[in-house]
């Protein structure tokens, strides 16, 4: 039987911005940022419609290990090396359009698995540590990236473009200009909905996307996740291989930062290749975590809100800073650490909401004796 | 495997073909994407050119447009350039004089990376009426931000010595 | 009689680990339907045996078994506990294995969902399969209806009281299609009595569908209320096989310690108490799962006095909330004098010592030694087993001291153990039991709690310690107070019993009255009806 006990109101707001505060402190900034900005309400949607389809799908690639009970997946930047190396052979090969992407999707596809398996593997072994692991293995597999793009490319890796090859001869030069690709998707199925352009192809594929996560939640796979993310020990002994499924839902995220990469780079139009990918994971968390997921807890619509909300703050508070300091600079430094902020404020909130939401529970349970609070009738009980 | 193991197991027998035959699907759809991105999404630079060649003439003035890119007017000796992917392509001339549009396909091989469209010959019916066109001045030679610029954080020096980096 | 072949024999079974013989010879055959009681002290092979059972690898790794098992008629042997399962053999295990997060249907149907297939199946494996919930609640709840519970097939284990939680693992077991034999492992240790009750009646309803049931329990009544066939292990010997039919808990209890249990002497001639210890007024305690709401009564000196009550009423919520280890609120005096809570150290000052219901969280420093987790206490509390140097600048801890008091403790309480060198982690429960009293009773308090004393440990070690207690109180004069969800031990040595329902206490009363009076008073009468 449960009974739902009602929280005196003062306790419940309290809970909601407990449960909210990252939310709420983002929303608050920008609210700020937004008036002192002065731009158009126009200028903003338009640029926040781009921003969705260039980013959302990248976000959405730290769902699975989520739910598997791994936090958030820095390892992600594994599959956006992928994805830049597929890129960079589509433009050396002068592959042009959604073919180009569709050859950089199926070129990065193996190299994604590849290092999305070893990452799996890693952070196997460093269970409950998985985060600070993904995050330093990102830097680690910086290094070889630059190994391979830097010097094998064109040495041993055969480059026929000289135009996207270093005048010694080989490595990759440190910009690689899209053009032949350049927003080929967002321009697929362009719709101008009044003086808005939707590029209606990528939200096609994001869509797409959400779905096949919607569904992949109902399968036998990813019930073991959801298990495995609550209690290991308990589903092993109850016969769901642990480590593989584990391995799999960082398979499956490489995978698909591989692909978000190449949609968030063919938006971009250029590629920085040495440091596009830098950025990526810390980006993706920084939304994740505004939508009001937790590094336990990620639903689809906190990706969605995420995305919005934190490029919200991107787009207004530079011009605000220009507005109010005199200096755009000041802007981008404050966003810069207010995203940082986010991180470090969800991961110490992840512990402290814990013990916030049991107390809370357990707040109407006290007894009159407490004198604060209403006696409420104990939820379940013995019998 | 041992036969034993084999021999009482029809059923899976038939789900393990079925997982072959699934698999081979996939790796023919992978392979067949694949090809398709790289031949249908293959890039060239046919350069059109509106000058005198063999005897032909050139014309006073005309719109030619491949495929459904938007057409560009050429005078007499003049000559553009239009990026295409895919190696089949339907060249429609217009030369402005009354008379109807001139209209044939052209197929480049796959290597050609620019072709020199000569839209005389074109329209003469001359076959082929393209050459493949070498710029013999390669990519520009690269500046120095062409290089990473740090590596962990730290400025490397990587540039060649004759980029003249500082 | 269709069948008369036993469902499960075993022949001869022998384990010795690393020469010392751990089981000899056990015998003994388990019919379809049988329910049968095992039971022994720890230590007496009962694990083992069902380790042997299950073919849990530990057994192969340490030189395998001599005997044989069979499964109606044909020899077996399970290379893992998943041969086990394919074999008909369920486990449901003290402690809980289910997911938090998942509903009571989706933890009954862990990994062995029904699911439909799709092409993905064929592309990736059997797993891209998606998962068909409405069969998955529909054999969940024929799971739930066969052993005649009422579960919320969609409540989450999370919100769920602790019985429900053993009827969400025990449904688990039995929805497997070819379950024949169950083994339940101490079902009801966590459950409250009325609960435990419900289990039994399960067992009974499941023996009834042809199942059979292998069931270890210290609870002796349990095992002649539910059991046909009582088996009693000894120091990895059979000593008795019967039917439970006639048989009495103190017979049980006999075989199983070798010795005449004398659990209701009762010795109280003229007690004597001084004037009120303790006071508690309108206490307040906020501990999960055992929330105190408003609780007064008065303790006097040189008394014991019991606190009963079922699981999650509040009784273990009262010490934990007094010597200040969760929230609490209201007016304790010792003594007269005003105690802080929310302080355990202020608790501890005040001359009261706890002996907790987790050993193993609060209770022991599992990784230490004896001597140090006897001393641990009294040292940080007391400054006692500390050789001060330079005029107390720093102190030093006085080895020979604690090695001096654990000895003592060991003798006194019949710790069985290597020395005062060995971990705590490697006693048995009884055993870590009696170095948690040593530990308070080092403290030297004027009031010592405690808690569960005799939770999770055989009949020989529980009647050890309560006589402890009990001698504790008489020699010392040291008021106890005791927590319990055991009334017949509250009974044997407690000069009063409080009875604690919904965080309130509903009664006071002599040991000796009327059981049925206890009975009333744990259905949540009140004092006033239930000495009507």
């Amino acid at each position: 039987m449960k009974t739902p006990f009602k929280l005196p109101s003062a306790a419940r707001v309290r809970r909601f911005a407990a449960d909210n505060v990252v939310v709420l402190i983002f929303l608050s900034v920008t609210a700020i940022a937004v008036p002192s900005s002065n731009l158009s309400a126009s200028y903003i949607i338009q640029d926040l419609l781009t921003r969705y389809g260039r980013n959302a799908f990248l976000v959405f690639s730290l769902l699975l290990p989520i739910m598997a009970g791994m936090g958030i997946n820095f390892g992600m930047v594994l599959g956006a090396m992928a994805g830049e190396i597929g890129l960079i052979f589509a433009v050396d090969q002068g592959i042009a359009g959604v073919q180009g992407l569709l050859y950089a999707v199926l070129v990065g596809a193996p190299i994604a698995v590849l290092l999305g398996w070893i990452a799996g593997q890693v952070l196997n072994r460093a269970r409950g540590r998985e985060m600070v692991t993904g995050y330093i293995l990102g830097f680690f597999m910086d290094g070889v990236y630059q190994f391979v793009v830097l010097y094998l490319m064109g040495a041993i890796i055969p480059i026929t473009s000289k135009a996207i090859t270093l005048s010694r001869g080989y490595g990759i030069r440190n910009t690689l200009g899209l053009d032949s690709v350049r927003q080929s998707l967002d321009k697929l199925l362009k719709l101008e909905l009044g003086p808005f352009d939707l590029p209606m192809a990528t939200y096609l594929v994001i869509a797409l996307l959400a779905l096949f996560i919607v569904w992949f939640r109902r399968t036998k796979l990813g019930q073991d996740m959801r298990a495995i993310g609550q209690d290991q020990t308990v589903s092993h002994s109850a016969g769901i291989p642990v480590e593989r499924t584990r391995i799999l839902a960082i398979v499956i995220s490489t995978l698909l930062a591989m692909v978000g990469q190449i949609i968030f780079l063919q938006n971009m139009g250029n590629m920085a290749t040495y440091n596009a990918h830098r950025q990526t994971g810390f980006f993706a968390a920084a939304a994740i975590l505004v939508g009001g997921a937790s590094v336990a807890k990620a639903t689809i619509p906190n990706v969605l809100v995420g995305v919005g909300l934190l490029h919200l703050m991107y787009i207004v508070v530079p011009p605000a800073g220009a507005r109010l300091f005199g200096s755009a600079q000041i802007g981008e430094y404050f966003r810069d650490a207010m995203s940082y902020a986010v991180i470090a404020l969800a991961l110490a909130l992840h512990a402290w909401r814990k013990r916030a939401n049991a107390e809370s529970a357990r707040a109407g349970l006290r007894g009159a004796a407490s004198g604060a609070v209403q006696p409420a009738k104990t939820e379940g009980g013995a019998e | 495997m041992s036969g034993k193991e084999v021999a009482g197991a029809k059923a899976p027998r038939r789900i393990a073909l079925r997982r072959v035959v699934a698999l081979a699907l996939v790796a023919a759809v992978y392979l067949g994407a694949g090809a398709w991105a790289l031949i249908s999404g293959k890039s060239h630079t046919i350069l059109v050119d509106n000058k005198p060649v063999g005897g032909l003439e050139a014309f006073r003035l005309l719109e030619v447009s491949i495929g459904r890119q938007e057409p560009l007017e050429l005078g007499r000796g003049e000559r553009d350039k239009f990026a295409v992917q895919g190696q089949r392509h339907r060249v429609k001339i217009d030369l402005m004089n009354g008379t109807d549009p001139v209209e044939a396909t052209i197929a480049l091989p796959y290597d050609a990376k620019m072709v020199l469209l000569s839209l005389p010959k074109l329209v003469a019916g001359v076959e082929p009426a393209w050459e493949p066109f070498e710029t013999g001045q390669d990519a520009p030679a690269p500046v120095a931000d062409e290089l990473p610029e740090e590596l962990f954080g730290a400025a490397i020096d990587l540039a060649p010595p004759e980029a003249g980096a500082d | 009689m269709p069948d008369d072949t036993p469902l499960l024999s075993l022949e001869g079974i022998t384990k010795d680990f690393y020469g010392t013989t751990v089981l000899r010879d056990v015998t003994f055959a388990l019919k379809r339907g049988e329910i049968l009681g095992l039971v022994g002290e720890n230590g007496a092979g009962k694990t083992t045996l069902m380790r042997i059972l299950f073919g849990m690898p530990v057994i192969a790794e340490t030189g395998g078994f001599g005997g044989t098992v069979r499964i109606d008629g044909q020899p077996v042997s399970f290379r893992n506990p998943f041969d086990a399962l394919d074999a008909g053999i369920g486990m449901v295990h003290q402690e809980f294995s289910l997911i938090p997060g998942f509903t009571t249907t989706e933890n009954i149907m862990l990994n062995r969902e029904p699911s439909r297939r799709n092409v993905a199946v064929d592309l990736f494996g059997p797993r891209m399969a998606t998962l068909d919930r409405p069969a998955m609640t529909t054999r969940a709840t024929k799971a739930i209806e066969r052993l005649g519970v009422e579960l919320d097939p969609d409540m989450l284990v999370s919100e769920m009281p602790v019985g429900h939680k053993q009827f969400t693992e025990i449904a688990r077991e039995i929805d497997r299609e070819n379950v024949k034999l169950l083994v339940l492992d101490e079902p009801t240790a966590v459950l409250a009595e009325s609960e435990a009750e419900i289990l039994l009646d399960s067992l009974r309803r499941l023996a009834a569908q042809g199942i059979s049931i292998i069931f270890i329990s210290h609870r002796l009544h349990e095992i002649t209320a539910v059991a046909d066939r009582v088996v009693v292990l000894r120091d990895g010997q059979l000593v008795k096989d019967t039917s439970a039919k006639g048989v009495e808990v103190r017979e049980i209890a006999a075989w199983m310690v070798g010795r005449e249990v004398d659990a209701n002497a009762r010795v109280r001639s003229d007690r004597k108490y001084g004037g009120p210890a303790l006071e508690v007024e309108r206490l307040w305690v906020d501990m999960p799962g055992e929330t105190v709401r408003d609780v007064s009564f008065s303790v006097r000196e040189g008394e014991i006095f019991g606190i009963g009550g079922l699981a999650g009423q509040g009784k273990l919520g009262i010490p934990n909330g007094i010597m200040g280890l969760f929230a609490a609120g209201g007016t304790v005096r010792l003594h007269g004098k005003h105690v802080e809570l929310d302080a355990p150290r202020a608790a501890l000052d005040a001359g009261m010592a706890f002996v907790s219901e987790d050993r193993r969280g609060v209770g022991l420093l599992l990784d230490e030694s004896l001597d140090w987790n006897i001393a641990f206490t009294a040292m940080q509390v007391k400054g006692s087993y500390l050789k001060r140097w330079l005029g107390g600048l720093f102190s030093l801890r006085d080895e020979k001291a604690m090695r001096a008091l654990a000895e003592q403790y060991i003798e006194q309480l019949e710790i069985k153990c290597t020395g005062h060198r060995q971990k705590a982690k490697e006693l048995s429960g009884g055993n870590q039991q009696k170095i948690c009293l040593a530990k308070a009773f080092a403290l030297e308090p004027n009031l010592l709690f405690v808690s569960e004393p005799t939770r999770g440990i055989d009949v020989g070690a529980k009647k050890l310690v309560l006589d402890k207690l009990r001698h504790y109180n008489r020699d010392e004069g040291t008021t106890i107070v005791m927590v319990s969800s055991e009334l017949e031990e509250l009974r044997a040595i407690c000069d009063r019993v409080a009875i604690v329902d919904e965080g309130r206490i509903a009664g006071i009363l002599p040991p000796d009255a009327p059981l049925a009076d206890f009975g009333l008073l744990m259905a949540g009468e009140r004092a006033a009806e239930a000495s009507a």
